[in-house]
């Protein structure tokens, strides 16, 4: 029989005991402004750079722009008015 | 899944011609093409076997034909020892019927692996190869990277907090049964070597880990094995910027026949925090994903006994992005711990852990030149431990 020992699973807790106080302490210093009042630029930080690098608005063209976010709202789960605020501004900036 | 080499021709060669085009949005009418996608060249060197180069192209298709129709698939072309492999990494075709609800369908990457989903392309993975359990590389997958079906999906907000939701039907896993046999190869597309190695197949004494094997499931393909199609969904919460955490689980009946009663849950949770944190002068990024498959016992051998699983991994990546040397801040420094523990009475049954510590140079938004060290540790059911280091490479590009 293959032989259960607690070492196992400490691996695992000594993660947990790392990360969650990182969690957090960073998370208690993030702001608080409501989702419906945050600019595009804000959003296309927050949605865009929780996955990966932000790629520069000026990468693409307001197209190209169009398609790639629509792309990112089905596989990020942004709602319609992220959408539009966070195309608004790459169309914008670009 | 295999394909003749003229259907890769073809789409490469459609590939190709989209991206030397103009450079714009190709349109006709109010339809809107664009190729995006990433590639890789890969080295993997261990410590006892010959080392190797792989590489990895990965073209990403675009269409948005109205505001509400919208058409995206991922093809990938990967070498192996002596032919290049083309598949079907994922097709859907999307209808966006409100602010809060999308509607696809087709072959999507599973919404409760968040991994697959989000972060498998190699500019987006911040170490050259995928962690254990969730993807099939170097051990058993625990959970779907694909499905056939349909998905709604969608994001409604809660004042300063998001809540995000997914649900989908899809044709689900079947069980692998051997008999004897134990060399199936593995019938996902992802669940081969990340790196460009060739399919992998579920011999042990080959030296590989289980995928396969009798008791393992497999997903993905185009046709069910049985009446019962899988459920499944995923819930997240975003309580402050940057931060998200969620909970998937999925059920499905796995066998067919006298076995068609046996069924699986799968139970996942996720953790995503990235954020600027000036007082470390960096951006930090901390990523997790666990996962618990448990799966009925039959009534007789081979499939009778606890065939309960559990895997993933917690990764912290730092960046130090306030330094005042350009090639610093383009320095990223990742750690990550994976690992897979297997039935006690399973066909395989060896628990996998892996410890791997890596240096990125970001030369762009996206692409980066990665090198990593690994140390994995393989306990046998006897209970002896081999431990094994490999040294990787890695140079990746988003397009």
């Amino acid at each position: 029989m293959k032989r259960h020992t607690a070492g196992r699973f400490l691996g695992a807790a000594l993660a947990l005991v790392v990360l969650v106080p990182v969690v957090l302490v960073v998370a208690s210093g993030c702001a608080s402004t409501p989702i419906a009042q945050r600019p595009g630029a804000q959003l296309w930080g927050e949605n865009c750079g929780r996955c990966h690098n932000v790629r520069p608005p000026e990468t693409l063209d307001d197209a190209q722009w169009a398609v790639v976010v629509r792309h990112m709202r089905t596989r990020a789960n942004l709602s319609g008015d992220e959408e539009r605020k966070i195309l608004e501004f790459l169309q914008a900036s670009n | 899944m295999r394909h003749r080499a003229w259907i890769g021709g073809v789409v490469l060669a459609l590939a190709l011609s989209a991206l030397v085009g103009t450079g714009r949005a190709q349109t006709a009418g109010r339809h809107e093409f664009v190729v995006a996608g990433f590639a890789s060249a890969s080295a993997v060197n261990p410590a006892d076997e010959p080392s190797s180069f792989g590489a990895t192209f990965n073209p990403i298709f675009l269409w948005r034909i109205d505001e509400r129709l919208f058409f995206e698939s991922e093809v990938e072309f990967e070498l192996e020892a002596d032919a290049t492999e083309v598949g079907l990494e994922y097709a859907q075709i999307w209808y966006t019927a409100a602010d809060w609800l999308s509607l696809g369908a087709g072959r999507l990457l599973n919404p409760n692996n968040v991994f697959m989903e989000r972060l498998h392309p190699s500019w987006i993975n911040r170490l050259p190869d995928m962690p254990m359990g969730l993807t099939g590389h170097a051990a058993v997958a625990l959970i779907a990277s694909t499905q056939v079906g349909v998905q709604a999906r969608g994001a409604f907000d809660v004042g300063s907090a998001q809540v995000t939701w997914s649900a989908f039907v899809a044709n689900g896993p079947s069980i692998h049964i051997d008999e004897g046999d134990s060399t199936a190869v593995v019938p996902d597309r992802f669940a081969r070597d990340a790196l460009g190695g060739p399919a992998r197949t579920a011999s042990a004494e080959e030296g590989h880990h289980g995928a396969g094997a009798t008791g393992t499931l497999s997903w993905g393909g185009a046709e069910d094995n049985n009446g019962d199609k899988a459920v499944g969904g995923r819930l997240a919460v975003l309580p402050v910027a940057g931060l998200e955490l969620g909970y998937g689980v999925e059920t499905a009946k796995v066998g067919s026949g006298d076995l068609a009663d046996l069924r699986e849950v799968t139970q996942s949770v996720d953790l995503a925090l990235s954020r600027d944190v000036r007082p470390l002068g960096g951006h930090l990024d901390v990523r997790g994903q666990w996962v618990w498959l448990s799966i009925d016992a039959a009534d007789v051998p081979p499939l009778d006994y606890a065939n309960d699983s559990n895997g993933g991994y917690v990764q912290l990546a730092y960046r130090p992005t306030h330094a005042p040397s350009q090639a610093l801040r383009n320095l990223e420094i990742v750690g990550r711990y994976d690992r897979i523990d297997l039935p006690d009475s399973a066909e395989v049954n060896e628990d996998q852990w892996r410890v791997t510590g890596g240096l990125d140079y970001w030369l762009s938004s996206s692409t980066v030149l990665k090198a990593a060290f690994e140390r994995q540790t393989t306990r046998h059911a006897d209970g002896d431990e081999v431990s094994e280091n490999r040294w990787l490479a890695q140079f990746a590009m988003g397009f």
